[in-house]
């Protein structure tokens, strides 16, 4: 009786186990909040961008806008007026329709409650207008090209008006209106996608997919070589990466992502405050050890604020020339007796357990002039911004993340007066705000890129920031699923995910 | 007194050094620099932005009428808000309390059993080996570091022999229907074998490295109470009638021991406690102890306060209790 | 020459005395692993093999004939940087409880002293300091003060105050109407001469079991408030800061990451309450197991 029992569950086991029509994804991520006014977090957007739809999306695979809840957009002459014109097919999962009025309730909700990411909106959005029921107008404060971008964020995603709440925030997940809608949801347990019949896009290739949270990298790798997921997104630790790459039981897929990190330096600080030692350290840091010796290849150099991958990127910082610092150095007055003092300051679980390495690697290469002697400071995060926003430190690793994809998204925010002072590096130069303004009005992209090459040129002359390197994105499955795009947006589509047979 | 006026002053003498503790942390954690709302938006909003939403939770606020508005909330039994994921705090510390309440008691229990039995068997067999092993035991185990005994038992047992689980409570699908939170409780009474052996897989691991800490002063308590106690006449008459060895120090001298023993383990809380913000942070162990440390890298006041007052709260109460019990138990302690 | 008179034998039989008492060989064995450790520390320059802070081989690396302990994951040396680490432990350890007696000494005295409502406020703020789990505490104040080694010993030092404060306290309210004292008052010694001249010299010696237990334990806290990141800037070689980093490769079996900075907590903490309890016992062999 016992041995028919075994055989049974075996034979079930079996049959369940091939008959598997679900996906399962594995993250240490988390998902703080499904509310498009207040979600601001990798993971949460990731959620919504799967079961919500907006006016325009990524084209699968590039950076790229394309239609979505809109089918086509006009930009009037003066630049200020952006007219959608909606699909008419459109539908929430309760049936309701997609229509202007959600757009402005939605639009005009993000701005009233003023959530974490509201600031996207509401700093350039000047008025939303419903022209007709499938058609909705927004006008800006001032010409900005890169709006429409910003559109693709999960931020501007519409709402139902019928069910969501016009002034609260919203700590249910909202009505679906894309590929997805969530069936069941354990906070930091699991979380069930199953197909929205009610979309108006193409349907999922899997109809289920079952996202489980993991506490940390460890404990999602083990799950993966455990056979309980399907699929590790984010995020393993790059030494563990570099072993199952190896590994012929996995496959490792690698993607750019458009996430940047670099050393900020202040310019009101000494010694920073003069630009020859501002480039001397620029010359010192050595981003092939950070790249090999804390991310095991999994990271890329980067020799400025651009990506790699995105138009307009250009090369514009020196590469490593020890001499060339020393020699600067030297002309300043420094030397072996008598060295720079300087501090590096960093933030240690922000980033993730790898910057306290970062910051240790970049200490020994700058003292390797000989010339510098660098102490090492740290701040847990929210420490740190207060450190930095409040210009009391001088030399500190930031990391960037855009909130759109567009080159002005790694520029203005960076050089602007603004900008640069809420990033902590006091940098001002009429300059190069002159030539951004003058870039943001325009719709030509080579005219664009043109006038951002410059801008970057500025940036190896004044060295307000050392670009460090780029991270890339990995995903690991097994070798039964297809379908992984890893975007440059870091859109991650479960609905093109598929096991093949 | 009456059992009943002891109570009820305890309690009465309870309150103000729960509010020592609360107005302790209150102001030591306003001298923090930086706040969520920084964590979440520096470097990205405008600071008008953030002066706004600062406004709007009441940071701006002088720090003695917020130390008020704080402890009024705490009579409603409302911890306010996270400032981080904008939820109540009272629920976000109720789903992570039953995980910690379950670790300490799984980690009590171990450290109980090896500490009474150890304890009496070392006992029994005075300075025989076993007596010997006890006490290098019990001074070893007290030079280990909570975490570094787990991380070793997460390499041994977790990552070399594959035989248990090295993070977590338990795996996502097989969560037992809730009712006190406590898994393995849970599990039991819904008959649900498969939470139930996988909750116990889980919480093995942490609970045997915090047990064991904890057992080295149990062992030493329950040997040195019970040394003291066949030393006294009634073990002395029991021996005389010819009752056996062991039944005179499983029956007669640990019941007897058992008073002093008490009070001593009411007051390892505290260090049951310590242990389990080191436990739960080593194995991940999604308790109120790895909240506590992950709300202070975010700087999230109201989330950290609301933990630590909840730690006051169950470190009072939890002395009440053994208080109460002793009062119980001996009622010379009321005088 | 006979084997009696040499001073190597004089120095065994000395030796013997305190090793057949078992007590006296604790202590004994406690005090010879505290003395490695301060070696250690003071020495650390000349003993270490390498640079704890600088790349000094393959990462990685398991324990070799290079690399006795073995390397990290940016090839620093384990075992110089268990043998600088020695330093930041036994000094935050030694500036901790310092600054703790230097806290709780002084308020004992005068709380025991003076008594009536100062008494009974100072009394009761303490005592919730001492119920409340003192590593919670200390993570909050190391939060507070940000890391660093002064500020991480003050976050220790609060939560061990307390003690002294009590023990101190407790003695002086119950000697402080003694005749001794009496006679002092009756002479017409001032409040001050009493306290520091009658009534500290009689108090202080029971302060002594409990510093070195707390050393013990101010270690124990300082490598759990590094584990949790709460600690000393890296690349400064401490062992608790490692252990954290080591277990990220836990998965990948590179023990001696975590094996080696454990056993030196291990050992320095179990020399301090070997030494600490052995020596007690040793001294005052009635007073037997009063720890905690």
């Amino acid at each position: 009786m016992k041995k028919l029992f075994v055989i049974g569950l075996v034979l079930a086991v079996a049959f369940f186990g091939f008959a598997k029509d679900y996906i399962t994804v594995g993250t240490t991520d988390k998902i703080k909040i499904l509310d498009p006014a207040d979600c601001y977090d990798y993971f949460s957007s990731n959620i919504i961008q799967n079961t919500m739809a907006g006016l325009v999306d990524y084209e699968v695979g590039t950076a790229n806008i394309v239609p979505w809840l809109a089918k086509s957009w006009e930009v009037s002459e003066d630049s200020l007026t952006y007219t959608f014109h909606l699909r008419e097919d459109a539908k929430f999962r309760n049936g309701n329709d997609i229509d202007a009025n959600a757009l402005k309730f939605s639009f005009d909700r993000v701005i009233r409650l003023n959530g974490d990411p509201a600031f996207l909106i509401s700093d350039v959005v000047a008025e939303t207008k419903i022209v007709d029921k499938y058609t909705f107008q927004v006008t800006l404060e001032y010409p900005w090209s890169a709006f429409v971008s910003v559109l693709g964020y999960t931020v501007a995603y519409p709402v139902d008006p019928e069910t969501t709440p016009a002034d609260e925030l919203m700590y249910d997940p909202p009505v679906a209106s894309g590929p997805y809608y969530i069936d069941d949801w354990q906070p930091d347990v699991q979380l069930i996608l199953k197909a929205n019949p009610s979309y108006f896009g193409p349907k999922p290739k899997t109809d289920t997919i079952v996202i489980r949270f993991y506490q940390n990298a460890s404990t999602l790798r083990l799950a993966l070589e455990s056979g309980e997921i399907d699929v590790a997104y984010r995020t393993l630790d790059p030494r563990d990466l570099m072993v199952l790459k190896e590994d012929p039981r996995y496959v490792v897929f690698e993607g750019n992502s458009p996430a940047i990190r670099e050393l900020v330096i202040n310019s009101n600080i000494e010694p920073f405050d003069d630009p020859v030692v501002r480039k001397a350290l620029a010359y010192s840091v050595d981003r092939s050890a950070i790249v090999s010796d804390v991310f095991s290849e999994t990271v890329v150099s980067l020799y400025t604020l651009v990506p790699i991958g995105m138009w307009s990127h250009e090369n514009v910082m020196p590469e490593r020339d020890l001499d060339k610092a020393r020699e600067m150095l030297t002309a300043l007055g420094y030397s072996e007796a008598n060295p720079l003092e300087i501090e590096l300051w960093y933030t240690p679980s922000h980033y993730g357990t790898t910057e306290a390495d970062v910051a240790q690697v970049l200490k020994s290469s700058i003292e390797e002039t000989g010339f510098v002697e660098v102490s090492l400071k740290y701040a847990e995060w929210s420490t740190y911004i207060d450190y930095f926003v409040n210009g009391t430190i001088g030399a500190f690793l930031l990391g960037w993340y855009p909130d759109y994809l567009d080159p002005d998204d790694y520029l203005w925010p960076f050089l602007s007066v603004n900008g640069a002072k809420s990033m902590g590096a006091y940098y001002k130069n009429p300059y190069v705000e002159e030539i951004m303004l003058l870039s943001r009005g325009y719709e030509d992209v080579t005219v664009r890129t043109e006038l951002n090459i410059d801008i970057q040129k500025v940036l190896s002359i004044d060295v307000p920031y050392i670009p460090l390197w780029q991270s890339k994105q990995f995903c690991v499955t097994q070798p039964y699923i297809s379908g992984v795009v890893l975007e440059p947006s870091q859109i991650f589509r479960y609905y093109l995910l598929e096991i093949e047979q | 007194m009456s059992l009943k006026w002891y109570i009820i002053t305890r309690v009465l003498m309870a309150i103000p050094m729960f509010f020592i503790l609360l107005l302790i942390i209150f102001f030591v954690l306003r001298i923090l620099p930086g706040d969520p709302i920084m964590s979440m938006l520096g470097g990205k909003a405008p600071m008008s932005v953030i002066e706004q939403k600062k406004h709007e939770l009441g940071y701006d606020k002088p720090i003695i009428e917020q130390f008020f508005i704080y402890v009024g909330g705490l009579f409603r039994g409302d911890l306010g808000k996270s400032a981080l994921t904008k939820r109540p705090i009272a629920d976000e510390i109720g789903r992570k309390l039953p995980a910690t309440i379950e670790l300490t008691i799984f980690g009590f229990l171990i450290a109980l059993a090896i500490g009474i039995f150890w304890g009496a068997e070392a006992t029994r067999h005075h300075n025989e080996s076993i007596d010997v092993a006890g006490r290098f035991y019990a001074i070893f185990i007290y030079s280990v570091p909570v975490f570094w005994l787990g991380m070793l038992f997460q390499w041994f047992f977790g990552v070399q022999l594959r035989w248990l689980p090295i993070a977590g409570r338990i795996s996502p699908l097989l969560r037992p229907e809730q009712f006190s939170g406590l898994f393995l409780f849970d599990a039991l009474i819904t008959w649900d074998i498969p939470a139930f052996k996988d909750a116990l897989a889980h919480i093995i691991l942490p609970g045997l490295a915090l047990g064991m800490i904890i057992s080295s002063i149990f062992l030493r308590m329950v040997r040195s109470n019970m040394v003291l106690m066949l030393s006294r006449d009634f073990v002395k008459a029991a021996r005389a009638r010819g009752i056996r060895e062991r039944s005179i120090i499983y029956r007669h001298s640990l019941k007897n021991a058992f008073v002093p023993i008490m009070t001593v383990m009411g007051l390892q809380l505290a260090l049951l406690m310590a242990g389990a913000v080191l436990t739960e942070t080593t194995f991940s162990w999604p308790g109120i102890g790895s909240y506590l440390v992950e709300k202070i890298r975010y700087r999230d006041f109201p989330a950290v306060q609301g933990t630590i007052a909840i730690f006051a709260l169950l470190v009072v109460v939890i002395n009440i209790l053994v208080d109460i019990i002793n009062a119980l138990v001996d009622p010379r302690v009321r005088y | 020459m006979k084997k009696e008179w040499s001073p190597s034998y004089r120095l065994g039989k000395a030796l013997r005395r305190v090793f057949k008492n078992k007590s006296g060989l604790m202590a004994f064995i406690g005090f010879a692993i505290l003395v490695t450790y301060i070696i250690f520390a003071v020495f650390s320059p000349y003993i270490a093999p390498y640079d704890p802070t600088v790349k000094s081989g393959p990462a990685y690396s398991p324990p070799t004939k290079d690399h006795w302990f073995g390397t990290t994951n940016l090839g620093y040396d384990v075992l110089s940087r268990i043998i600088y680490g020695a330093r930041i432990a036994l000094l935050i350890a030694f500036l901790a409880v310092a600054v703790a007696a230097a806290i709780g000494i002084p308020l004992g005295l005068l709380s025991g002293y003076i008594g009536g409502a100062f008494d009974r406020i100072l009394s009761m703020i303490m005592d919730a300091i001492y119920s409340f789990p003192g590593l919670i505490l200390a993570i909050a104040i190391a939060a507070v003060l940000g890391p660093g080694i002064i500020n991480v010993a003050l976050s220790i030092a609060v939560i061990y105050a307390p003690t002294y404060f009590r023990v101190i306290r407790n003695q002086v309210s119950s000697i402080k109407d003694d005749l001794f004292v009496e006679a002092a008052r009756a002479i017409g010694a001032r409040d001050r001469t009493i306290l520091l001249k009658y009534i500290l010299p009689n108090v202080l010696p029971s302060v002594i079991v409990v510093l070195s237990m707390n050393l013990a334990d101010a270690i124990m806290t300082e490598a759990g408030l590094s584990f949790l990141g709460l600690g000393i800037a890296p690349p400064t070689p401490d062992w608790g800061y490692d252990l954290s980093n080591g277990q990220r490769y836990l998965l990948l079996n590179y023990w001696w990451m975590i094996i080696f900075p454990g056993m030196s907590i291990i050992t320095v903490v179990l020399g301090f309450s070997l030494f600490s309890e052995g020596a007690n016992e040793f001294l005052n062999p009635n007073i037997g197991e009063t720890r905690r």
